[in-house]
């Protein structure tokens, strides 16, 4: 799984070229064409209906991949704000002698604006080189999902996929900003099961070696679940602890009663009531 | 005050408002009951273009599904009682409710109704490390509703714990916010979630620690979130000494799964089972969502954790199945009804990420739960 | 199932409640091999729907509230002796009378307690008021027992369970009594379960409200019927009073007292619905109270409504407090409202149950008592009273 979609989180050049999700460089050169980075079956079909030009099968079932039929694809560019996944580009390997141009989704404000410079990215987030805004497409069937088209090195058109957030300072790569802090690690049996009633592991573990073996056992033991939230934060943590220490799978351990209210509810309300 | 009505929908979320149209359009007498001050549910916060077909208004803002199916509710007749909450579910068909009335002041009734469809939705999971009790630290579904709905900020820094759908998209919707993420921690050893999802924060810069877990959160003297602690996990999910790092952050969210919520069914002595692929404990259900108990019903995530479009498929069936049960829809055309959102449902279904699903519904509906 | 192996005890307990946990505690203290068999977990019953009063206050003139009052001693020695908290509140208690029709029973009442030594006070308007000022306004007067207190009472059987442990006994939860055995003179000797069978000279009937199906299995009728009552539970953080509080109606709807009309609806009346609150040591408060035969534990939404109604009418501060959770019991009742604690027909069969909703405060008591019967030492009380033959010679 190293370095596959599954671990990085997008796909990498090779993943595309391998599932035959990617369009042959012999159409590249024939002018901008649609690239679908959509590599799961997952049920969704809205880009075949977005190419008024036939050239995105999906099928039946609709978990099928979308097929770009590259020879029909213009590279009008409609798909792109229509996949709900944000996953189908435009690339333009065509635009200049040096330039290419990338088309993407970018849902974010401040939108950038024709001629802006820019730092573009690639899959992974990373600035890989400079750019410059050539459109900004925010029409209303977009449905507030602008297309963006920048151009960039023509050598980087197959890795860059965005552009830098406008209104984010560059990333700090070092996230471990706190140096000078270690983690003092407390100790287990205080961790707080139950915020309601401060029930901590110790007391469960407690109530479990004494005999509890049910939400119930542990509630009247220990009260975990008798505060206002009624169990409803904890519950399925303390059916996880009997299950662990009995070595139980967790339909052995039954829910905990429901009782009414289900909510909170004052006295006033209840009282109310006509027909009493 | 004892109120009659044909059918009574608890939850005016994705599959309380479908099951409330379709069958108020054919005749039913409907309320449906909601504690919010709109109905809708999880819809609104869901600012994201939907995944499915077009059937399932793919391609369409979670939040604009939600107008379209308030405006059809309208529509079908169906009477919405809101900022409403059901109580408890007692012998005899019987709600007990907090109804708001229209000068704000609360009042108890009893609504009794031939069908119960209980569609009160899924709460999240928590996970309790060192200081997970700290404000700051929340659901990412909660934080989600405070970004896209109550329009207020969470945080300014975060760190995501869980890479499954939720977890993603509520990264992704914290960034449009203008919350910097730093991280999506993941105890497995590859990205839950969508993988479409998951590029789209990666494009954004967001690294993800996968086989990691998150031991430890810290507050400031004012009590507030100020840091975060993972560690890497070794190969029997336990956190390895030395390997921890920290994040000055002000917000962890938890994407931890979510879990039906069917205390109203579980107290009424609806049949349960322990369905680990949705969500563990949930009411059992037939073909047409009716559950062990004759004119209860369920659907959406009450009946096992799943996603909005299967929501508003399964309450559609719940509704259909309804009105037939009624007698409001002649049999033949119900049937055909029905096979056709099963269908799509079972489209809804297919493929590695809802396989499991579908073959626990399967198994649902076939009764070949242990008991 | 260790039905491979025959059990052998000098005593079976049956039941797992604070009866059945208070026997097995003094007769293992007496030395003797304990065995306890409870269906499910400990506190299954009717222990964990009830609350945790132990007071003399709704106890019957005569024997019943000396009885009562002795109890209430012995628990306090108890609870300072167990070693475990139990959320114990030695507060004393209050009881409001609403009318003065009311306060007239009230004085009654104070008559017979001072007669029969208990610490009692008597309470016009003004000290009610200057006692607890969130008592409604109009409240003519009350009584203020000084003695007794109030505790969990699932804690307190759990930690007779841990004790009984500790003293040798065996706990056999989740095991099911099935059936009885007996010797040639009609004795029992031995008690079947679901796990297997048990052979004892002695067997303490101690199972609530399942007793009457239990003795059932031994070939005896007893009397015990079950009678619902339902509790409400505050949100906790909200002061209410500082103690136990409860309306004078709640000893005339246990004692079955009906020359004095209340001021409730028929509904409540039908459903025995009265005010009742005790602020546990859990920072919580509990809301009672109501009383009307039922079988079933869901809880009755329209009898929760009269409790809140009823509390409002005598602590109207509590309007705005939220009720986190309800839920009912079932006190196993008796035709009289008193206790069996008694032997039986059936040689080494005793029985210990139909508390009728006294079964906390008094259950250590009754099982000291039983045990002076079991080993027939002279015994602190005239236990005829208590005895299953009362009802026997009624018929």
């Amino acid at each position: 799984m190293k370095g596959t979609i599954l671990e990085n989180g997008y796909p990498s050049i090779e993943e595309l070229k391998n599932a035959h999700r990617f369009p042959s460089e012999e159409r590249f050169q024939k002018g901008p064409v649609a690239v679908i980075e959509c590599l799961q079956p997952i049920p969704c079909n809205p880009c075949e209906n977005a190419c008024r030009f036939g050239a995105i099968l999906v099928g039946e079932p609709i978990i099928n991949l979308p097929e770009l039929q590259e020879e029909k694809c213009t590279g009008c560019g409609m798909c792109v704000a229509s996949c709900s996944g944000l996953a189908i580009f435009i690339v333009d390997k065509t635009y200049s002698a040096t330039e290419a141009t990338i088309s993407f989704p970018y849902e974010y404000l401040p939108l950038p604006v024709k001629g802006q410079a820019i730092k573009a990215v690639n899959r992974a987030g990373e600035v890989v080189c400079d750019g410059t805004v050539t459109r900004v497409m925010n029409v209303k069937q977009n449905d507030h999902t602008p297309v963006v088209t920048i151009a960039i090195p023509k050598e980087f058109s197959d890795d860059v996929r965005s552009m830098q957030r406008l209104n984010v300072a560059p990333a700090e790569k070092d996230h471990e900003c706190c140096a000078d802090y270690t983690y003092d690690p407390a100790d287990p049996d205080d961790l707080i099961v139950c915020r309601c009633e401060e029930v901590t592991v110790g007391d469960i573990r407690k109530a479990i070696a004494e005999g509890a073996d049910t939400i119930t056992g542990v509630k009247r033991r220990t009260r975990a679940g008798m505060g206002l939230c009624q169990g409803r934060t904890c519950s399925k943590t303390v059916s996880k602890m009997i299950a662990d220490a009995k070595h139980l799978s967790g339909d052995k351990i039954p829910l905990d009663t429901a009782r009414p209210p289900v909510k909170p509810v004052p006295f006033s309300v209840l009282a109310g009531d006509e027909d009493i | 005050m004892l109120v009659n009505r044909q059918v009574a929908i608890i939850g005016g979320g994705p599959a309380g408002l479908t099951a409330a149209i379709e069958a108020a359009k054919v005749g039913a007498q409907v309320l449906i009951i909601d504690e919010n001050a709109r109905p809708g549910g999880q819809l609104f916060k869901q600012i994201h273009k939907f995944f499915g077909s077009k059937a399932h208004n793919a391609g369409v803002r979670g939040m604009d599904i939600g107008l379209n199916l308030l405006k059809e509710t309208e529509e079908s007749g169906a009477e919405t009682w809101l900022n409403s909450t059901v109580i408890g579910l007692y012998e005899g068909n019987r709600l007990s409710v907090v109804r708001t009335m229209e000068d704000g002041s609360k009042k108890i009734h009893t609504v009794q109704a031939e069908k119960i469809l209980i569609a009160t939705g899924s709460q999240e999971n928590t996970i309790n490390f060192d200081g997970w009790t700290i404000p700051g630290v929340m659901g990412a579904g909660c934080a989600q509703t405070m970004i896209n709905v109550n329009r207020v900020m969470p945080g300014t820094k975060a760190l995501m714990v869980g890479s499954g759908n939720v977890g993603l998209m509520v990264s992704y919707q914290m960034l449009q916010a203008g919350i910097d993420v730093l991280g999506v921690v993941e105890a497995a050893p590859k990205i839950s979630g969508y993988n479409v999802h998951a590029a789209k924060i990666c494009r954004a810069g967001v690294p993800f620690y996968l086989r990691h877990t998150i031991i430890h959160a810290e507050a400031d003297e004012s009590g507030t979130l100020c840091r975060a602690t993972i560690a890497a996990l070794d190969e029997k999910w336990n956190p390895s000494p030395n390997t921890e790092q920290s994040f000055d952050v002000n917000l962890v969210c938890i994407a931890a799964g979510l879990r039906p919520l069917a205390k109203l069914a579980q107290m009424y002595g609806v049949e349960h089972g322990f369905i680990p692929e949705l969500g563990g404990w949930m009411p059992l259900h037939d073909e047409n969502m009716e559950t062990n108990i004759q004119g209860i019903y369920v659907a959406g995530d009450t009946a096992g954790v799943e996603e909005a479009n299967t929501a508003m498929d399964e309450g559609r069936l719940a509704g259909i199945s309804i009105a037939q049960s009624l007698q409001l829809l002649p049999d033949q055309e119900a049937e055909q009804c029905k096979a056709e959102i099963r269908a799509r449902l079972e489209s809804l279904r297919l493929g590695p990420f809802g396989e499991r699903r579908l073959q626990a519904k399967n198994r649902i509906v076939k009764k070949e739960v242990q008991l | 199932m260790w039905s491979k192996k025959m059990k052998n005890a000098d005593v079976v307990v049956i039941g797992g409640g604070i009866q059945g946990l208070s026997n097995a505690y003094y007769l293992s203290q007496r030395g003797l091999r304990v065995i306890l068999v409870e269906q499910g977990d400990l506190a299954n019953g009717t222990t964990s729907r009830s609350d945790g009063d132990n007071f003399v206050c709704d106890a019957a003139p005569g024997f019943t509230t000396s009885f009562t009052t002795a109890a209430v001693k012995l628990m306090v020695e108890l609870v300072h002796n167990i070693g475990y908290d139990v959320d114990w509140l030695e507060k004393g208690a209050v009881m409001l009378a609403e009318t003065e029709a009311e306060l007239a029973v009230a004085k009654e009442i104070y008559q017979a307690k001072i007669e029969a030594g208990v610490k009692v006070r008597f309470m016009d308007q003004k000290d009610v008021h200057d006692d607890e000022p969130n008592t409604a306004p109009d409240i003519p007067g009350g009584l203020e027992f000084q003695e007794g207190g109030s505790l969990s009472p699932m804690l307190l059987a759990f930690a007779l369970g841990e004790h009984i442990k500790a003293m040798g006994g065996e706990m056999l939860r989740f095991t099911k009594v099935t059936g009885f055995g007996f010797d040639q003179d009609g004795a029992v000797n031995k008690v079947i379960t679901d796990q297997g069978d048990i052979l004892t000279p002695r067997v303490v009937l101690a199972a609530g409200i399942w007793s009457t199906g239990i003795a059932k299995l031994a070939g005896l009728d007893i009397p015990v019927t079950t009678m619902k009552g339902d509790l409400l539970v505050v949100e906790p953080g909200v002061y209410i009073t500082r103690r136990k509080t409860m309306e004078i109606g709640y000893a005339l709807v246990r004692n079955e007292n009906s020359g004095v009309e209340r001021k409730i609806t028929p509904f409540m009346q039908q459903h025995g619905v009265g005010f009742l609150v005790e602020p546990t040591g859990s920072h919580n408060a509990l809301i009672g109270f109501s009383k009307y035969p039922a079988d079933t534990v869901d809880s009755n939404c329209r009898v929760v409504n009269a409790i809140a109604r009823r509390a409002i009418r005598f602590f109207p501060c509590i309007s705005d407090a939220n009720i986190i959770r309800t839920y009912s019991g079932l006190r196993p009742w008796t035709p009289d409202h008193e206790a069996i604690v008694s032997e039986t027909s059936i040689p080494g069969f005793y029985l210990c149950t139909g508390h009728c909703g006294n079964g906390i405060t008094n259950g250590p008591l009754s099982a000291k008592c039983l045990a002076q019967i079991m080993f027939n030492e002279p015994a602190d009380f005239d236990m005829s009273k208590l005895s299953i033959n009362r009802f026997q010679n009624q018929q």
